[in-house]
């Protein structure tokens, strides 16, 4: 689903964020990455979303050498994945259907399905009641859903989470996982970047630990590692 | 995950048609919920525009007036000596006549000359009576000109024929009339240049501010997969809207200011001032058909400035 050979990524400041880093991540997948900040984790999701692009190496997304495309090409590379956010990024102004409804809008779905398929989709997450609310009346783990949900409701094949539980307590963050975890078994492909330790430990999950750039641990059901 | 694969592919068309749909209703919609941000932008365009209106009827009216004055001064009048027989002006007719670039001549006897002298002093006329007898005004030829151009030329081979006494022009006047002209209307040009540029820059972080409150809602766009134009449209039918209420509201300010000031300078003592006035009627039009276009203008033209940075995502 998606493989990165040898990339390098040097920032124009001089920077080496990514170190020759070789990866490959299968459909249906539920991989943890881990790793010190400034570890090259972060880059490497942009480089997915086609926010950079690579010094040097060779990146291919469900199939799709995606190394260097032309700008024209990346809204279409970005409809492969959805991205959720530790800081949910939800429109402030939009209720909790509208900011999920807006990810359909731009992709030119048809009005009369928008609904049903938004109403589907928020009971999938479990928000059921909160279609009417806006985002600043809803809990912090009910605005993960909606952020969740915006993600998925154009059933992109790889979901891209940044520590999608980095602003939630501990409970709060369990049912989110849980909510991750049902999405995945309905076979997307989900890479998440996280710091909680107990989560990626009790998940039992692939990890893959990146330090200085490289991939310094690679388990398929592993533990976060770090002490914090 | 059954539900999400109910999604339908859609033909090209519809989704086109679609996509106008959303975008007209995202400008309407976000001019709305962004009222201060309108209404800062609308009042900055018709300010521009006001200034560049009034510029542009002074420059209409200059211009008018100064075609009117060179109108009256352009003619050569060719005085002819007092003792000569009606076969000897014939003559002097004649040899203008040759002169290639003088399309047609016209004579004035002293007798017609006095007459027009009498209609132009109206009300002191009387002055003149007896002159009659002993009319001391000259006969004269009136020398239409091809070409402005050969006038100076023209008139040093009049002054060579026989029989002429003097030769009247006032090219000094209306080399001056036209230079002024031309400097207003340069400075004029100027300085609307330079107001379009400002205003679009105003415009451009107008629209700035409203498209940096929006950063999520663009990065968000963009993560979805919307391509660059589609989040572009949106603002950029913001700004020509913005821009198009502007030109509408200074046109409408214009219009009520000069018809006013039209009526005002047509009463009464300020008529002669009046005559080179030109009329409402006779500059809205062309007045419209350049604030359309460039209120629509500068508004598109500030939105691209302005959402161009949040784009690189």
């Amino acid at each position: 689903m998606i493989s990165f050979k040898k990339v390098f990524m040097r920032y124009p400041n001089g920077v080496t964020a990514l170190n020759g880093l070789d990866l490959e991540i299968k459909e249906g997948e539920f991989v943890f990455v881990v790793g010190p900040s400034g570890a090259g984790k972060s880059t490497l999701i942009k480089l997915i979303l086609k926010e950079l692009e690579p010094t040097k190496g060779k990146i291919i997304l469900d199939g799709e050498n995606i190394t260097k495309v032309h700008r024209r090409r990346v809204p279409r590379i970005r409809k492969k994945t959805g991205v959720v956010f530790q800081d949910f990024r939800l429109l402030p102004n939009k209720t909790a259907f509208e900011n999920i409804a807006f990810a359909l809008e731009i992709t030119r779905t048809r009005s009369k399905d928008i609904k049903p398929l938004v109403k589907k989709i928020m009971d999938l997450v479990g928000l059921k009641d909160k279609e009417k609310s806006r985002p600043n009346e809803l809990s912090g783990g009910e605005q993960q859903r909606v952020s969740i949900a915006r993600a998925i409701v154009n059933d992109p094949p790889i979901l891209i989470c940044d520590e999608p539980t980095g602003n939630l307590d501990p409970e709060t963050s369990w049912e989110i996982m849980k909510l991750l975890k049902n999405i995945n078994k309905a076979g997307t492909t989900i890479i998440m970047v996280t710091h909680d330790k107990t989560i990626v430990n009790d998940m039992k999950q692939r990890v893959v630990a990146i330090e200085n750039g490289r991939i310094v641990r690679d388990e398929k059901s592993g533990v976060y590692g770090y002490d914090n | 995950m059954v539900v999400l694969s109910e999604m339908k592919k859609v033909g090209c068309t519809v989704m086109i048609i679609r996509s106008i749909f959303y975008v007209i209703k995202q400008a309407l919609v976000n001019l709305w919920r962004n009222r201060t941000m309108t209404v800062a932008s609308v009042t900055s365009v018709s300010a521009t525009l006001l200034i560049l209106g009034i510029i542009f009827l002074l420059i209409v009216n200059i211009s008018n007036f100064s075609d009117y004055a060179s109108d009256q001064f352009d003619v050569v009048q060719v005085f002819l000596n007092d003792d000569q027989s009606n076969a000897d002006m014939k003559a002097i007719g004649d040899q203008i006549l040759s002169i290639d670039e003088v399309s047609n001549i016209t004579f004035e006897s002293k007798e017609q000359a006095l007459e027009k002298m009498k209609e132009e002093w109206d009300e002191y006329s009387t002055v003149l009576i007896g002159l009659e007898e002993r009319n001391p005004l000259p006969n004269s030829y009136i020398v239409n000109i091809d070409n402005l151009v050969y006038s100076d030329s023209i008139v040093r081979k009049l002054n060579q024929i026989q029989g002429i006494e003097m030769v009247k022009y006032y090219r000094d006047v209306i080399d001056k009339i036209e230079s002024i002209t031309t400097f207003i209307r340069t400075l004029g040009l100027g300085i609307i240049v330079i107001l379009l540029f400002v205003s679009t820059f105003v415009i451009s972080n107008t629209i700035k501010l409203a498209v940096t409150a929006r950063k999520t809602e663009i990065q968000i766009m963009k993560y979805v997969g919307a391509t660059h134009w589609f989040i572009r449209w949106p603002f950029i039918l913001e700004g020509t809207i913005l821009g198009l209420i502007g030109a509408g509201i200074s046109a409408s300010l214009i219009y009520a200011g000069y018809s006013q000031t039209y009526d005002l300078l047509t009463q009464d003592f300020y008529v002669l001032i009046a005559a080179y006035i030109v009329p409402v009627s006779g500059v809205m039009s062309d007045l419209l058909q350049v604030f359309i276009p460039v209120g629509a203008g500068i508004g598109a033209l500030g939105s691209l400035w302005g959402v161009r940075k949040y784009l690189n995502v």
